[in-house]
């Protein structure tokens, strides 16, 4: 039997999928996602276990490639120093994060302006605000009102608890007079809107066992399905198909036993993130879009930017436990803006971590060189574990057309279907910044008591963010959809996910991401009228 | 000495004796040696299971046997020393043992709670954490944009 034609379409019941749903169902249209993953379980997530570590490591690796769940696509990443990261099912990658929740900040939308360098948003700050606080309340967001950083705000909780390494690494910043801030992080600190407040697991980067911390799956979809969004697991969209119009009128899938399935829609709206995305608009292509859907500016799947990451770790005398939430606590912008004597543009943020279990610690250490094989092994070891901080500084990755998601000639998932490959160089302002930051980052460790210090000056498995690769703006020429995410080739095709970021800032995207989908929902109900004309 | 058809993974008493040099008992004796612990059978199929590090681990293994045959009932010390010899030969044998060696001993409910833990999954107990220190924050309540 035919799928039942719906009024919107999602593809994708992530970040920015999920928040869609919930906004556009107040138009009164019939609204269904499809999810290539499935539902996942809090009876099932690492923490449960007592091997978390390892099927953190192994089966809840945030890596399609090294997780291989059924849901998942491979990605080639042999052309790239980082690995790039996702998760495939309901709640997308906010399944295994670590709910860091800054905000975009206004200079970030105009770095062309203000820098000179790659190019404006055709939206600000100020556009976002309203969507960037309705979006905190439905995600539970923790943190401290009046960071002289940001245009004041309000969390609706107050910040998580630092833990001992967070209280140490503090004293660095207040020592050398340095920006810092308790982190907005999208994890309960105080029971929110029935869900139990942290406990403190540890490992949120494989689920959250205790539902404290937010993903879009226990967040936006109850609420979403209560307004009688459907949603659809297990269906892989092969194409976007197009009417004689030019329009588009729905999507070829995959069902969950492989049937090719068609799915009929007035408006179709993509949230695949900023891989996914390119990989299904290239895969769409036709007769009137040879180079793939949407893409008549040719930057589809261009522009590809991570954050560059960079750690830096130090070692103290004193223990230092390390449990709560893996993320960050505080964070530093002091090394966010331009200052040309650093001889690189924009800059980076710092994000305070807390430390891994014992497995996880003794890798590392091994790593370093500071925990041997052997009759040593014990009292080395006893001399790292639980004592040492670390942190991570976030680069702003500045978009290069060389840096690109393009189709593989080979490689394919389960269904068939091409998968995506990954061409991605560091710049050389990026290599720069990275070298800055593992100095500073070092030099405030040494401030906070670090009786030695060490570094990662580029992370590999740090792909998480996933920007740029069908940007926006008001020129088809150079952009791939307009001021609030319409494509500008098919004015019924919308993209809503990290992909339609101009420049991608210092700060993790996901709290940006999911206000651009609540402003799109909220620009498609003012326009619906005239959708279509 | 294991047949010539045998892998040394699937030797038991090869492995222990291995474990036991990668991680000996700690010298107060509260933390056990990592083959004595019973981990042997769980890492031997890790490795085995992996195709791209069983080949060279096996390849270093029967190397060390071939060195010294009774590396199995060896004292410490000499299985330190032929192990070391061999490590210089097979360098990625130590790395592709420690991996899945140290996630099998660290969590290990008798480590963890040797070194303070609860011998129990994170969830559903959770963990305590410190507070935020209350004079920090007054500091930032102090600064903060109004």
């Amino acid at each position: 039997m035919p799928n039942e034609p719906v009024g919107v379409l999602i593809i994708g019941a992530g970040a920015s999928g999920a928040a869609f749903a919930w906004s556009i169902a107040d138009t009164g249209l019939s609204v269904l996602c499809l999810e290539q993953g499935p539902w996942m379980r809090q009876s099932d997530y690492p923490s449960n276990h007592l091997d978390w570590e390892s099927r953190n490591a192994t089966e809840f690796s945030s890596s399609p490639n090294v997780r291989r769940m059924a849901a998942d696509y491979p990605v080639n990443e042999t052309d790239t120093p980082i690995t790039p990261l996702m998760f495939n099912a309901v709640g997308g990658s906010t399944i295994a994060w670590a709910a860091h929740f800054p905000r975009l900040k206004p200079r970030d939308f105009r770095v062309r302006s203000d820098d000179g360098v790659a190019a404006d948003w055709p939206i600000g700050y100020d556009t976002l605000e309203p969507y960037f606080a309705l979006n905190d309340q439905v995600m539970g967001v923790s943190g401290l009102a009046g960071d002289p950083a940001y245009p004041y705000h309000e969390p609706p909780l107050p910040p998580l608890p630092f833990g001992a390494i967070g209280n140490k690494l503090a004293t660095g910043f207040e020592k050398l007079g340095w920006h810092w801030w308790p982190s907005d992080t999208a994890i309960i600190s105080q029971d929110y809107n029935d869900r139990e407040a942290c406990i403190n697991l540890g490992p949120c980067t494989g689920g959250c066992a205790h539902g404290a911390r937010a993903s879009t799956d226990i967040t936006y979809w109850p609420i979403a399905e209560r307004k009688g969004v459907q949603l659809r697991t297990g269906c892989r969209v092969k194409e976007i198909t197009l009417n004689a119009d030019g329009l588009a009128d729905g999507v070829l899938y995959y069902d969950e036993d492989g049937a090719l399935q068609e799915q009929k829609a007035e408006i179709v709206v993509i949230a695949a993130n900023g891989i996914g995305t390119p990989r299904l608009l290239l895969n769409s292509a036709s007769e009137r879009h040879p180079e793939g859907l949407a893409n008549s500016s040719g930057l589809v799947g261009k522009n590809l930017m991570f954050h560059p990451v960079a750690m830096m770790g130090g070692t103290f005398d004193e223990p230092l436990e390390g449990h709560g939430p893996r993320g960050c606590s505080f964070w530093s912008h002091e090394f966010y803006d331009t200052d040309a004597s650093r001889g690189f543009v924009r800059g980076y943020s710092l994000q305070m971590t807390r430390n891994g279990g014992p497995a996880t610690q003794a890798l590392a250490a091994t790593a370093r060189g500071k925990v041997p094989w052997g009759p040593d092994h014990h009292e080395a070891f006893a001399g790292t574990y639980n004592h040492t901080a670390s942190m991570l500084a976030l680069t702003e990755d500045l978009p290069e057309e060389t840096n690109t998601v393009t189709l593989d000639p080979e490689l394919t998932d389960s269904d068939g279907i091409p998968a995506p490959k990954v061409t991605y160089e560091l710049s050389e302002n990026t290599r720069r910044m990275l070298e800055h930051a593992t100095e500073r980052g070092q030099e405030v460790l040494r401030a906070a008591g670090a009786t030695e210090t060490y570094s990662v000056p580029l992370v590999p498995q740090a792909g998480w963010h996933l920007m740029g690769t069908a940007r926006m703006g008001t020129d088809p020429k150079t952009s791939v959809v307009n001021e609030w995410g319409r494509a500008h080739d098919v004015k019924n095709l919308f993209i809503i996910d990290g992909s339609i970021f101009v420049t991608g800032g210092a700060v993790n995207p996901t709290s940006t991401i999911q206000a651009l989908a609540l402003h799109i929902a909220d620009s498609i109900k003012r326009n619906i009228g005239s959708l279509f004309d | 000495m294991t047949s010539d058809t045998t892998s040394p993974l699937e030797d038991a008493a090869l492995v222990t004796a291995l474990l036991d040099t990668l991680i000996p008992p700690s010298e107060d004796a509260k933390l056990p040696g990592a083959g004595t612990l019973g981990l042997g059978d769980g890492v031997a199929a890790a490795i085995a299971s992996n195709p791209r590090i069983a080949p060279p681990v096996t390849a270093a293994l029967e190397a060390l046997l071939h060195q010294t045959p009774d590396f199995a009932t060896a004292d410490l010390d000499t299985r330190v020393e032929a192990l070391k010899t061999i490590e210089a030969a097979h360098p990625a044998l130590i790395p592709s043992l420690t991996t899945p060696l140290y996630f099998a001993y660290y969590q290990h409910p008798v480590v963890l709670v040797t070194l303070g833990l609860p011998g129990r999954p994170p969830y559903p107990g959770g963990y305590e954490t410190d507070p935020t220190d209350p004079e920090l924050l007054d500091l930032l309540r102090s600064r903060a944009k109004t």
